[in-house]
């Protein structure tokens, strides 16, 4: 690794983009590096399909990218690199329509020794049901994709990436309040959908 | 930054949050940089100055205070507002600004009026006393330097007698011969 890459991750995320808007594309470079596994999983989660994903991913940064000059800092740039991600993807899924290929990601091991797997693979009394991890993934991906976008998006972004709700009412530009409904929504309809994984 | 008070979590919300185990791979980050570096290079290379031009517009404005919009906005109704105007303004008839035109203006060439002398007689009407003696009048006569009919008859008659003395020169030679 270089010395000039090494440097570039000790910095902030404002120090980055000053760098960057100064026209420093190794800055950039390494604000693509840090947001690239978070920006994935949000796309992904509202998508459904990983190369679709990929595809949006390069739009982001790429919009991101001669967007950075015009950055005043009144947000954090969390905040605005989430608000774009969000929008370009509401605006693909407007495009794409009802008709969609589901193509998902690999599930890591990891899950096994996760504490919710195991709950959620513990009956009341104490033993171990058998579930179908496979069958877990589609089923929750199915599920997901039935919620409308808006409920969609809170979900991913309170539940999968447990961001806060004021942090979520920034990104889309609503009130804590509609967050907050829209999550009681998705989740009773969630519950619904998912019945036969819930004890 | 991420919560995790999996205690207080619904049956839906752990179930939901085992959707982080779902991923790309390791290898995906590095292959994304490259690909991302690449595009960026056959961006600048594809993209016109124009849509480039567009899209840096169009960021400015959604990321632009409402002072600075309501600026853009009088300024831009401000120009529909003259191009409106010349488009539809009435335009004079191109004849009628000949003739305004026309009236303002000194002519070229100055052409001295011809003066025709006026008969006084003639305008107030012959004495009813007086005996008319009705003679043809040509338009002819009104224009000076017009050819009254006499003087066309005394030309013929000066040209008959020019044959006419040529003939007696001949007849005079044949004699003499």
């Amino acid at each position: 690794m270089s010395e000039a890459t090494a440097s570039y991750e000790s910095k902030t995320d404002t120090e980055l983009v000053t760098c960057a808007q100064a026209g420093e594309t190794l800055a950039f470079d390494e604000l693509v590096k840090r947001y690239t596994p978070r920006l994935y999983g949000l796309i992904y989660n509202m998508t459904s399909n990983r190369e679709d994903t990929a595809d949006l991913l390069q739009e982001v940064f790429a919009k991101a990218y001669r967007s950075i000059k015009r950055f005043m800092g009144r947000s954090s740039f969390y905040t605005w690199i989430y608000s774009i991600s969000v929008n370009m993807t509401l605006n693909f899924l407007k495009k794409r329509g009802r008709y969609y290929k589901v193509s998902l990601d690999d599930v890591d091991t990891g899950i096994q020794n996760d504490p919710d797997f195991i709950k959620v693979t513990t009956a009341s009394g104490g033993t171990i049901r058998e579930v179908n991890i496979h069958e877990l993934q589609k089923k929750l991906n199915e599920s997901m994709m039935r919620l409308s976008e808006d409920h969609r998006t809170v979900v991913t972004l309170y539940d999968i990436q447990g961001l806060q709700h004021s942090e979520i009412s920034k990104i889309l530009g609503v009130s804590e309040g509609t967050v907050r409904s829209r999550l009681f929504y998705a989740h009773r309809q969630l519950q619904n959908f998912l019945e036969e994984f819930i004890n | 930054m991420p919560t995790d008070n999996s205690e207080d979590l619904t049956p839906v919300q752990r179930l939901l949050r085992l959707k982080r185990h779902e991923g790309p791979g390791d290898q995906f980050v590095s292959d994304f940089m490259l690909s991302f570096k690449e595009r960026q290079r056959a961006e600048l290379l594809k993209q016109s100055a124009h849509a480039l031009m567009w899209e840096r517009l169009t960021t400015y404005w959604t990321q632009s205070g409402p002072g600075a919009r309501l600026a853009w906005a009088g300024a831009s109704a401000a120009a529909l507002l003259l191009f409106a105007w010349v488009l539809f303004a009435p335009q004079k008839d191109s004849a009628q600004m000949a003739i305004e035109e026309g009236a303002n203006t000194q002519p070229a060439l100055t052409v001295p009026k011809k003066e025709f002398p006026v008969d006084a007689v003639m305008i107030m009407g012959l004495d009813p006393a007086e005996e008319i003696t009705e003679s043809p009048l040509l338009l002819s006569r009104h224009f000076s330097g017009g050819y009254p009919d006499d003087v066309r008859q005394v030309r013929a008659a000066k040209k008959a007698q020019a044959s006419f003395m040529e003939q007696d020169a001949e007849s005079a030679e044949q004699q003499h011969q």
